[in-house]
């Protein structure tokens, strides 16, 4: 089958998109690896004097290692949290009660009208005397942060449970003789790994780039790390940066090309 | 072959009455079709057989036990849906052996059952393929092999050809009766297509606004209709005068003939000219338009009509039977 030729246009559509992601990331990378200063950084300086020697020194930095570890564990803690909250509640309501996906959608926006500061305040007032521990661990983040993912986890997980017709393989399941338990491991969760991956990868990538909720409450998280770092050794914390912007970018990319990978293979339509 | 009976069952949602003191039973291994029209609560039916809707009132009995509260899961029965519902991250021998899966039967031996049902449904060739490899008759067989492999005590239909195309529904409902002839399973059909369930039926439980409106075999159902719903509904139906009341026929039990020209024998012969003739190939329907304000009629003859009738041509229809009672 001939693939449909993309019009001019969308090429040039697609091109701006770049240029504007692009651009960024490379004068990003000329100013953490050059040892140019600023006001010199044009075209006659464009091969000079790169280096690694600011990144070496962030990464060398004693405080880098354990912001990036907590980072890390508190990524993988929110994952873990929001995938137990969402992945029942968006089967429950696509398999159970439609009626609620509304109710459910809406609360998953609260992170885009309550502000950061809002939320830190709220929390610390409302836990301080009955759970001190919470709000004093780093730990204490990790419900925070599932509340900033719940947009992109209701999302990612709505869209993959309405692509499949759930209640008729829940139905299909149990009338072959198959409980809770193995309807769950051997019917729904297979058909929603790829969204479920996706909400992984989102949720993760929210919480390395977060650092309003992490500097209101004095957590040491890596983006607080890097804003702290600016000051010393602002080439090595921009290299950090672009690390992790290239980090998510290549996430998205994954996250596209299963999505797409699934889009090639629909539950519903067939060939002849 | 377990008879599976419905007892008084009502279930309502809300204001709703899906069904109205249901009263049923399908003898075992007999193919028994709901019939009726949309929202007529056929599949509320099949499914409170299934166990996803419970009973309310009344009482569903299978094989002499009451299972009205068994969970969906051990009810023992095959079912096959309206929407193709094969698990698409699943192989086909995979999906046909998950009810022996679930039922601990041991590799080799569902996976030799599975491939004998797929033989049957002529599908063991695709064995590796997934779902979405298939086309819609071929999912729909692949359900009927997943539904019936572990033999299930009845088997539930929910109008499993309706999104298939013509040719492929003809197919697919050929296998479901050869094979529910040769398995014996008790079987319910929901369908809306008459035509369908007069084919493929040993009996017709016709259905209208949550009541049983008649059972009876095609043949009782479509010959001796109990009431103008029932009527109208199973064959195409006509309303004809005779000796001044409406009373209810079918097209093939009117004869068109060239005015004046109607046998002797006809029950009553209304006169009209011709407002329009269809052919549909084997048939065609003449439309005739009856004098005065009386409707138009419409009389079905063998092969093309233009060798007994031409349009505008004043007629005599010549009634053969109509239905007394209706």
């Amino acid at each position: 089958m001939r693939k449909p030729r993309v019009p001019f246009w969308e090429w040039c559509v697609v091109a701006a998109c770049a240029v504007f992601f692009v651009v960024p990331m490379l004068t990003m990378a000329r100013f953490a690896l050059q040892r140019v200063p600023v006001v010199l950084l044009g075209r006659d300086t464009i091969f000079s004097r790169w280096t690694l020697k600011g990144v070496v020194s962030t990464l060398t930095d004693e405080k880098f290692r354990p912001a990036m570890l907590l980072s890390l564990r508190l990524g993988i803690l929110t994952v873990i949290l929001v995938l137990l909250l969402m992945v029942p509640t968006v089967l429950w309501v696509h398999i159970s009660t439609p009626r609620w996906r509304a109710a459910v959608e809406i609360m998953s926006m609260l992170p885009y009208v309550v502000p950061p500061i809002a939320l830190v305040v709220g929390v610390s007032g409302a836990f301080r005397d009955s759970f001190p521990w919470l709000v004093a661990s780093n730990n204490g983040l990790v419900p925070l942060y599932a509340v900033l993912c719940l947009p992109f986890a209701f999302r990612s997980l709505d869209a993959g449970a309405s692509s499949l017709d759930l209640r008729t393989l829940v139905d299909a399941g149990r009338n072959l003789g198959a409980g809770t338990g193995r309807l769950l491991w051997s019917v729904l969760l297979p058909n929603m790994a790829v969204p479920i991956a996706a909400t992984g990868f989102l949720s993760f990538a929210v919480v390395m780039g977060e650092f309003a909720i992490a500097s209101l409450l004095l957590k040491p998280t890596l983006p607080a790390y890097m804003v702290e770092a600016q000051g010393q050794e602002p080439q090595g914390a921009m290299a950090v940066a672009l690390l992790l912007l290239i980090l998510t970018s290549a996430v998205f990319v994954i996250i596209g090309r299963m999505n797409r990978r699934r889009n090639l293979s629909p539950t519903n339509g067939f060939t002849v | 072959m377990s008879q599976l009976e419905f007892a008084s069952i009502t279930k309502r949602y809300g204001d709703v009455t899906a069904l109205d003191n249901f009263t049923l039973t399908v003898p075992g291994g007999k193919l028994v079709s709901l019939l009726g029209p949309s929202g007529c609560g056929k599949t509320t039916a099949l499914r409170v057989a299934a166990g996803f809707e419970p009973v309310e009132t009344g009482r569903l009995v299978a094989g002499g036990h009451v299972i009205s509260h068994v969970p969906p899961q051990k009810r023992h029965m095959g079912m096959v849906f309206q929407n193709y519902s094969l698990f698409p991250h699943m192989t086909v021998l995979e999906n046909v052996m998950f009810g022996l899966t679930v039922r601990g039967a041991d590799k080799t031996k569902r996976t030799a059952q599975s491939m004998d049902m797929l033989d049957l449904v002529q599908l063991s060739h695709v064995a590796d393929r997934h779902p979405h490899q298939l086309s819609g008759g071929q999912q729909q067989r692949v359900a009927l092999a997943r539904a019936l492999v572990f033999q299930p005590s009845v088997l539930l239909l929910d109008e499993p050809l309706s999104a298939l195309d013509a040719k492929v529904r003809v197919e697919v409902r050929d296998v479901i009766r050869d094979l529910q002839t040769r398995l014996g399973t008790t079987t319910i059909f929901v369908t809306h297509d008459q035509e369908e369930a007069l084919t493929i039926s040993d009996v017709i439980c016709v259905m209208n606004e949550g009541r049983v409106q008649q059972v009876g075999t095609p043949r009782e159902v479509y010959d001796t209709p109990v009431n103008e719903f029932v009527g109208r509904f199973v064959g195409d139906s006509v309303t004809i005068p005779v000796n001044g009341e409406n009373r209810l026929s079918r097209p093939e039990d009117l004869s068109v003939w060239p005015e004046g020209g109607a046998p002797g024998d006809a029950l009553a012969v209304l006169n009209g000219w011709v407002e329009g003739i269809d052919f549909h190939g084997a048939t065609s329907d003449v439309r005739v338009r009856l004098h005065g304000s009386d409707p138009v009629v419409t009389v079905r003859v063998l092969g093309s009509a233009g060798s007994v009738v031409r349009f505008g041509e004043r007629v005599s229809v010549a009634v053969h039977r109509f239905f007394t009672t209706l």
